[in-house]
């Protein structure tokens, strides 16, 4: 007998994806470790990772959020201002570095930059640039800000049992000075560009797989039973100045996080993988989960992975807690106010 | 700032108006204050004749619509009122709430729904909302109530959404509301929306073609 007469459905192309015998993919998760409903669950990363912070509120699961937003602040601004998209407001983390640079910033406060950008008399954060949408009204008042950000990811840090992580990018903007690591280019959603000063890294497999290694020894240092759980974002690159190709950039990129992420939870016990990735980027799918853009996923898409998550859990025989249209009209109250 | 045509005001569904009359061009103020749910609790409370809410962040919202309607309180508007306060039948129509009122057949009947058990029940669920409507009434206002988009989703049953909408649209036309109701010109022969009028992706909302019908029939 080799070893693959004994392997179950799941392990076989045919049947566990051209031909499943349930007509589905089934088993494609199989969890490293519990997730129940008392887990407290710290989200981060790209724009994906938001819907996977409503979809756990939304089963009632215990979605953590450590920064939440001023009494004065009206609910219809919450989104525009980055509350309620992630635990905390660090607006999108993209990058393997960039997570290691907000968890180093919040364990170790006077290792944090201090930079500010100032546009026509308005203060920007240029490491959390769409917090606020008109800026701040001076320089203290972002730092002050960013510091009440860095708190919520130490309060993470220290009350999450699980820190579920969503990479989206390898490319990223870096500041030669500060080294700092910026969450977009300067001058695209605020600052201005400088050439001598902001340059482009694209991190490759060695140097991601470095930089989430540290933030996730950081965070077991600090809180020894936190586990990370990893998934990459199925959303393409938006644009690359690599050089190359929008799509083979975004095959790179895509390659990278997911070998790296692969690789980081394979060889750690307290690291997971859940293949939101895998599940709806391949071409040879039935259908597509893409919107007509085809870059972002397609709210079908979002509910096929969120499936397979929660089956992942043995959760998927529970009815949700919150109506699914309680959600639904939430989301259309803000779409009306921010276009408002 | 310019005149407003009408003060709109309600649950999510306030937004299909919303977006119509934006579109058109037309003047108004306002929009959702809160989701459906909301009102379907003691959401307000009168003292000395002056209307307010209950939940914190609604409060804020209102206060930002009155500060848009320049007025005080909704009392002082003297425009048209469109409101969807109560519209969201889908909430009280939840499956999980009525489950174990199903019939041998999984199903309600006509018996059941008109029956004094749930009658009462629905009275007492649509209270508050048909409380809000009256007393914007009494107060000499002229409202509009509009039905929802004919849409009901998984999560409630299709017979007492439209039983619940059946009676709100009863109560309030006796209190004296103008309902605006486009069902005719916008569903299928099985009384649900025409795809036409749906917002995409999304299960309960209608979208800006629906809106304008509501605007045509409320002549605005």
């Amino acid at each position: 007998m080799n070893p693959y007469e004994k392997l179950d459905d799941r392990a076989f192309w045919k049947l566990g994806v051209a031909e499943p015998k349930q007509g589905e993919l089934t088993q494609v998760w199989l969890p490293k470790f519990k997730i129940e409903k008392q887990h407290a669950v710290a989200t981060a990363g790209s724009c994906f990772a938001q819907n996977i912070g409503r979809a756990l509120r939304s089963r009632g699961m215990n979605w953590l959020v450590t920064e939440n937003p001023p009494k004065t602040l009206p609910r219809s601004l919450h989104t525009a201002h980055n509350y309620g998209l992630f635990t905390f407001r660090t607006g999108n983390i993209y990058t393997p570095a960039l997570l290691a640079q907000w968890v180093r910033w919040a364990l170790d406060r006077s290792s944090m930059d201090q930079e500010v950008w100032e546009t026509d008399g308005r203060f920007f954060d240029p490491f959390r640039p769409s917090v606020r949408p008109n800026g701040f009204d001076s320089v203290e008042e972002v730092l002050a800000s960013r510091n009440v950000t860095a708190d919520a990811v130490k309060t993470a840090i220290e009350q999450a049992d699980i820190f579920l992580f969503t990479p989206g990018l390898t490319e990223a903007w870096v500041n030669t000075k500060s080294k700092s690591i910026y969450p977009a280019c300067p001058g695209t959603v605020q600052g201005t560009f400088n050439p001598d000063e902001h340059q482009c890294i694209n991190f490759g497999f060695e140097s991601g797989k470095k930089a989430l290694a540290s933030a996730f020894n950081a965070m077991r240092n600090h809180n020894p039973n936190i586990k990370m759980l990893l998934t990459v974002s199925p959303v393409p690159i938006t644009a690359t100045v690599t050089g190359h190709h929008a799509l083979t950039a975004s095959t790179y990129t895509k390659s990278v996080l997911r070998a790296v992420a692969g690789e980081f939870a394979d060889a750690n016990v307290h690291v997971d993988y859940f293949p939101s990735y895998d599940l709806v980027s391949p071409a040879m799918l039935d259908q597509s989960y893409f919107n007509e853009n085809k870059r972002t996923v397609s709210p079908s898409g979002v509910d096929y992975v969120m499936k397979h998550f929660f089956e992942g859990l043995g959760q998927e025989r529970q009815s949700s807690p919150v109506p699914m249209g309680d959600i639904v009209c939430e989301d259309e109250i803000l779409e009306y106010y921010g276009k408002a | 700032m310019a005149k407003h045509k009408f003060a709109l005001i309600g649950d999510s569904h306030a937004g299909t108006i919303g977006r119509a009359a934006r579109e058109r061009g037309i003047e108004f103020g306002g929009g959702p204050i809160a989701s459906g749910k909301e009102f379907y609790s003691d959401f307000f409370e009168v003292e000395q004749g002056r209307l307010s809410f209950v939940v914190e962040d609604t409060i804020r919202v209102y206060g930002e619509l009155c500060e848009l309607w320049d007025v005080s309180n909704i009392e002082e508007l003297d425009i048209p009122i469109i409101s969807t306060i109560g519209s969201g039948f889908h909430f009280p129509a939840a499956r999980a709430v009525w489950a174990n009122f199903r019939d041998e057949n999984l199903g309600f009947t006509q018996d059941f729904i008109a029956g004094p058990m749930c009658q009462s029940i629905f009275q007492r669920m649509q209270a508050p909302m048909l409380a809000f409507h009256q007393h914007l009434v009494e107060q000499g206002k002229t409202v509009f109530f509009a039905l929802p988009p004919q849409r009901v989703p998984d999560s409630a049953w299709a017979e007492l959404f439209r039983a619940l909408q059946n009676r709100a649209f009863s109560e309030l036309t006796k209190i004296g509301c103008s309902v605006i109701d486009v069902r005719n010109d916008t569903s299928d022969r099985e009384a649900n929306l025409l795809a036409e009028y749906c917002q995409d992706n999304d299960p309960i909302h209608g979208n800006i073609a629906l809106g304008k019908k509501m605007l045509d029939a409320a002549g605005l």
